[in-house]
């Protein structure tokens, strides 16, 4: 399931960028659902372009059951 | 000079009813390979779904094609976050709105909302939009101009 996302956007893409994406997992934790255990991934994705400056960053929540 | 909407106003609401087509195309093109978007047996069958479910990344273009549309070229995304309150099925009509709530010399923070006909909220959130330098445009001899 999609949980909360929060999305950062930076400097403009434009034609001849080379874009970096970097993936972290920031957090994994457990929690009781009401329908068992409930796994929380919590990523972040983070652009950059060629000259280093950021593109975008996205976090985002997702819940496994 | 603030930026010319006052905190409450609101956004022309915008109806959006994906198709199964739509899940099944922004399952692929945004690599989601969860089943539950585009493989209705195993959804209903194994995961006891009414339906296809409508991707929370989905809703989340919806908000910021709802707030892109209302403010235009004037203003550029600077950040949003949404998070997801009720499953949202193929099948729902979603009504995507929207309204003001500040306003500064640089842009302007939104509340967004998409609910069912029924009235259940399915996806809210907060974005940011900043006044917008105009694109650059063609030069006056750029062989790419008058070709429209």
């Amino acid at each position: 399931m999609a949980g909360e996302t929060a999305i950062e956007v930076g400097e403009p893409v434009v034609a001849g960028d080379v874009i970096t994406v970097r993936k972290r997992l920031a957090e994994m934790y457990e929690k009781e659902g009401r329908t068992g255990p409930l796994v929380f991934v919590e990523m972040e994705f983070t652009f950059t372009n060629q000259r280093g400056k950021l593109v975008a960053r996205e976090n985002f929540t997702r819940i496994y059951r | 000079m603030t930026f010319p909407l006052d905190i409450g106003a609101e956004a022309p609401i915008q109806v959006r009813a994906p198709t199964a087509l739509d899940l099944f195309m922004f399952s692929a093109s945004s690599w989601l390979l969860h089943r539950i978007h585009y493989d209705t047996p195993f959804t209903t069958e194994h995961d006891g779904h009414p339906a296809l479910l409508i991707h929370g990344p989905l809703q989340g273009v919806y908000l910021v094609q709802t707030a892109e549309s209302w403010l235009g070229d004037g203003a550029r995304l600077s950040s949003i976050t949404y998070r997801h309150l009720a499953p949202a099925y193929l099948g729902d009509e979603l009504e995507c709105g929207g309204s003001v709530t500040a306003v500064d010399d640089d842009g302007l923070d939104l509340d967004l909302w998409i609910r069912k006909a029924d009235g259940t909220i399915t996806t809210t959130g907060k974005a940011r939009f900043e006044r917008r330098i105009p694109p650059p445009r063609l030069r006056r001899d750029s062989p790419l101009r008058g070709e429209k």
